[in-house]
């Protein structure tokens, strides 16, 4: 619900939370305020009779993390929210004190957590992703087994498809949502994510004749060549492992290096599937576009963004793949200096690099950009869709209502530049680039308050 | 889509059981698609459709240009300075309404930035559709037109279409937006449409005119007038009510004359009906003080001696707070003294007496007339006794409800105020809690005020 989303309240579990953290986040209601490089502390005059003791650890993978002495069931609590909010908006109210006791302790127990260990155990994320585990012929025998129960999904999957092209496509629509709910769900137990997750959109593109061979085509693509999988390069492997849902070995991909530099937030977006919320963030660094994936399972929030529109110190991994475009965060990313904009591409140059990476990964979702200078275009009649255009022509504009009007409130009907995600459909307006800065566009991450 | 991948389409809407497949054209992606075949016609037509859309995606040009929107016009007030405009994504309510209010004050506009979420929450939030207005600049209104709030796009008389276009809740505020920024323009559309519109339209605009009522209005009273006989009931009671407000009607010099004639025929026109008793009841509770002063030589002692004469004075005393004639009430406090009164002679005084005797009533009547925000001196002390009523309360009931009715005006309270000292640490929870959110929304406004003033 605001125009400039601040970072801090995107950890709110909900929107009454973030509410009352921006009424908390007023130095009044602190008695006491201290900050140290690792962590925050505080009192807050809540409702009870003795304040509240509040923590923030900004150190350790999974900073920030909070710690409050109130009743609160919610996590974090609006204190340790608005605790955030004050150094952000009032650092200079802050004290350096060392933390009590209970704060000490707890920030204590999180180091000794995180101290590196021998034996860390191979974890999952909710999309499945893993880190290596130690044991290499496991792993053989395991990958094996899964290529396998892949191969028998990846085929019937296939058969399904000529059916379905067989029998006509005008039929299509007929078909109970039940047949496309099967189908994925053979492609889940076949242990073909990604193909599950594009068998699970047929529905919304019925009614869309063109967009429906289209997507049919990719699938078959995709069953096709994982037969032929042996011929292809191992880039091109990883490509179509990536687009068949493949975990990515995290922890390899680190160890292959990275590159630890400055990189500026292009934006992020969020989409939601049945069974998680996936968050991209788009980075670039002297022509690299790097995407971040966060994911979380329903109900849950997801980590904390990247600033959007800010420079971060961060290594960065690429995973394996022809594009190099999705990355691995190693360790933590810091604020950083801000750094200069990417020069802006045209809207032919945005489909020129688009297709170029197309015709590397023909699996690619999507390629983000800075864009400029085009012009926004509201509707001049009612079903017609927003339009970003220059000198040569235009593409539809997607995004949220919020997003395409700040951006039309910026460009005043004149030429601006602005980074967008790209899915071959429309762009998606991430910020809006200003005086050499970006702006959010949108609400991040938690939508709390919409 | 090109012609080869259309006829694909075909093809596979009918099914290749019953349509065969189509030949591919001489171009290169045809001839590409040509060498494509699989075991089965269903198989070669997908693998054909593959190549073909990621042909169609990756060689993708723009689309024809857009019509390009005429730009915003160039803004001669700068946008309010970024310190200032750090709070607003937090703001909401009375605060909300107090920074548009200090930008307007110090001649800035909305950062362009925050346009949007503004106009949104002017949609849900009538209130905020004026103070916005003022502060809109030209980037706002031109914003406005498209972000589909038409009635905050105009400065201006809209031409007949563009209002003929607009809802009646948007012909609404934009009447009232235009009262706000350019009266004249009000009027003058008044004039242009009142006739023409619907009764409820009627009733809206009659409601703005009354609501923001000045001296200058008296140049509609010929509308007025016509208005008194208006189809609609509801439109000749506005018309009526706003003819009383303005002192020099032709309707209070009627109804003064009736004062001192009790033969004046009965005009329900003018609201006079029934017989003598009830019309003279009418005139000194509905009629202008001061037409009812100028046509009773001897003054306020006179008009009172006949009103308490006809055993009228309770009618008397409704008009006097009606029309918040202070004269009249100081005049009235020898014959009654009640609280509104009271308050409306002299609110200072009547300030000091509520708080010296804790009394809400009296508080609540005497502020009812000063000017906002309270001076920091009465803000003080309308604190500490909200603090001191507040000290032992463990939940909302136990405080009574004009304190709370109090509490709910505090947006009013000086930002400059010195707060009380802290409540005792063993203040029941809830107590803490009011308090600490009152603190807290003072500091706040504090806070942007300062900010504003930092950057003259």
């Amino acid at each position: 619900m605001t125009a400039t989303p601040d970072p801090v309240l995107t950890l709110a579990p909900d929107s009454s939370s973030a509410a009352s953290a921006r009424k908390l986040a007023t130095p009044a209601q602190w008695p006491d305020l201290h900050a140290k490089p690792t962590h925050l502390w505080g009192h807050c005059q809540g409702s009870g009779r003795q304040p509240y003791l509040t923590g923030v650890d900004l150190s350790g993978p999974d900073a920030p993390a909070f710690k409050c002495s109130c009743p609160s069931r919610k996590f974090p609590c609006k204190h340790a929210l608005a605790l955030l909010l004050l150094h952000e908006a009032h650092p200079q109210q802050f004290g350096s004190d060392p933390a009590p006791d209970a704060i000490r302790k707890w920030l204590d127990g999180r180091a000794a957590k995180h101290a590196p260990s021998d034996s860390s155990p191979a974890d999952a994320d909710p999309a499945g992703e893993t880190c290596s585990g130690p044991d290499p012929a496991a792993q053989a025998k395991r990958r094996a087994a899964r290529e396998k129960k892949v191969s028998l999904g990846l085929d019937a999957l296939q058969t399904f498809l000529k059916d379905l092209v067989r029998d006509g496509l005008a039929q299509a629509a007929a078909r109970p949502y039940s047949d496309w709910d099967t189908q994925a769900a053979r492609l889940v137990d076949a242990q073909a994510p990604g193909a599950a997750r594009l068998v699970r959109m047929i529905p919304e593109v019925l009614p869309h004749p063109g967009r429906l061979l289209a997507h049919l085509a990719r699938l078959y693509l995709l069953t096709k060549a994982w037969p032929g999988r042996d011929t292809l390069s191992a880039p091109q492997q990883a490509d179509l492992r990536a687009a068949l849902g493949f975990p990515l070995d995290k922890a390899a991909t680190i160890a292959a290096g990275g590159t630890d530099t400055h990189w500026l937030v292009l934006g992020h977006t969020i989409s939601d599937e049945e069974h998680v919320r996936t968050r991209r963030s788009w980075l670039h660094e002297s022509g690299t576009t790097a995407l971040l994936l966060d994911f979380a399972a329903p109900g849950w929030p997801l980590p904390p963004a990247l600033p959007a529109g800010k420079s971060v110190r961060a290594r960065l991994s690429p995973a394996p793949g022809t594009v190099p475009q999705r990355h691995v965060l190693d360790g933590e990313a810091t604020r950083s200096a801000p750094t200069p904009l990417p020069a802006p591409v045209t809207l032919d140059g945005l489909l020129d690099a688009h297709g170029a990476a197309l015709a590397l990964n023909p699996w690619l979702d999507r390629t983000a950009h800075h864009l400029g200078p085009v012009t926004v275009h509201p509707p001049t009649r009612d079903g017609d869709p927003w339009r970003a255009g220059d000198a040569r022509g235009s593409l539809p504009l997607g995004g949220s209502d919020t997003a395409r009007l700040t951006l039309l409130a910026l460009g005043g009907g004149h030429p601006q530049t602005f980074t967008a995600e790209w899915d071959g459909q429309s762009l998606t307006p991430l910020c809006a680039g200003q005086d050499g800065t970006l702006h959010p566009l949108d609400e991040p991450e938690n939508d709390y308050g919409s | 889509m090109g012609p080869d991948l259309r006829a694909l389409l075909s093809a596979a809407l009918i099914g290749t059981e019953r349509a065969p497949l189509p030949t591919p054209g001489p171009d290169a992606t045809g001839q590409a698609a040509a060498r494509v075949t699989r075991d089965d016609p269903a198989g070669t037509l997908l693998a054909r459709a593959a190549l073909l859309t990621l042909a169609a995606t990756a060689g993708r040009q723009p689309d024809p240009p857009a019509p390009a929107p005429t730009p915003a016009p160039s803004d001669p007030r700068a946008e309010a300075p970024a310190r200032a405009a750090r709070h607003l994504p937090h703001l909401g309510g009375p605060l909300l309404h107090e920074w548009l209010t200090l930008c307007h004050a110090h001649g800035y506009r909305v950062p362009a930035l925050y346009l949007p979420r503004l106009l949104t929450l002017a949609t849900q939030d009538r209130s905020l559709r004026v103070p916005l207005a003022r502060v809109l600049g030209e980037r706002g209104r031109w914003l406005a037109h498209h972000a589909d709030s038409p009635a905050l796009a105009h400065a201006d008389a809209p031409d007949e279409p563009t209002w003929a276009a607009l809802s009646d809740t948007d012909r609404d505020t934009l009447h009232r937006v235009l009262r706000a920024l350019n009266p004249g323009a009000a009027r003058a559309l008044l004039r242009t449409q009142f006739d023409t519109e619907r009764a409820a339209s009627r009733k809206r605009l009659l409601s703005a005119v009354l609501d923001t009522l000045s001296d200058d209005d008296h140049t509609l009273e010929p509308l007025l007038e016509g208005a008194l006989d208006d189809r609609s009931p509801d439109v000749q009671t506005l018309a009526r009510q706003t003819l009383q407000r303005l002192p020099r009607s032709a309707l209070n010099a009627r109804l003064a004359a009736a004062l001192h004639d009790p033969d004046t025929p009965p005009s329900p026109r003018d609201g006079l009906s029934g017989g003598p008793q009830a019309r003279l009841s009418h005139v000194l509770r509905h009629a202008h003080p001061d037409a009812l002063l100028h046509a009773t030589p001897g003054g306020p002692h006179a008009l009172i001696t006949l009103a308490r004469d006809h055993h009228l004075l309770d009618d008397l005393i409704a008009g006097t707070l009606t029309h918040r004639h202070q004269p009249l009430a100081q005049a009235l406090l020898a014959h009654a003294s009640t609280p509104a009164l009271r308050a409306l002679a002299d609110p200072a005084r009547t300030l000091q007496s509520g708080l010296h005797d804790r009394d809400p009533d009296l508080i609540l009547a005497a502020l009812a007339h000063h000017p906002t925000p309270w001076t920091p001196e009465d803000s003080h002390a309308i604190l500490a006794l909200l603090q001191d009523t507040l000290r032992h309360t463990d939940h909302p009931s136990q405080w009574p409800q004009r304190w709370r009715t109090l509490h709910d005006h505090t947006h009013h309270l000086h930002p400059d105020t010195t707060p009380p000292p802290p409540l005792p640490p063993d203040a029941p929870n809830h107590a803490q809690s009011v308090w600490h959110d009152l603190m807290g929304t003072l500091d706040t406004r504090r806070q942007i005020r300062h900010d504003f003033k930092e950057h003259p």
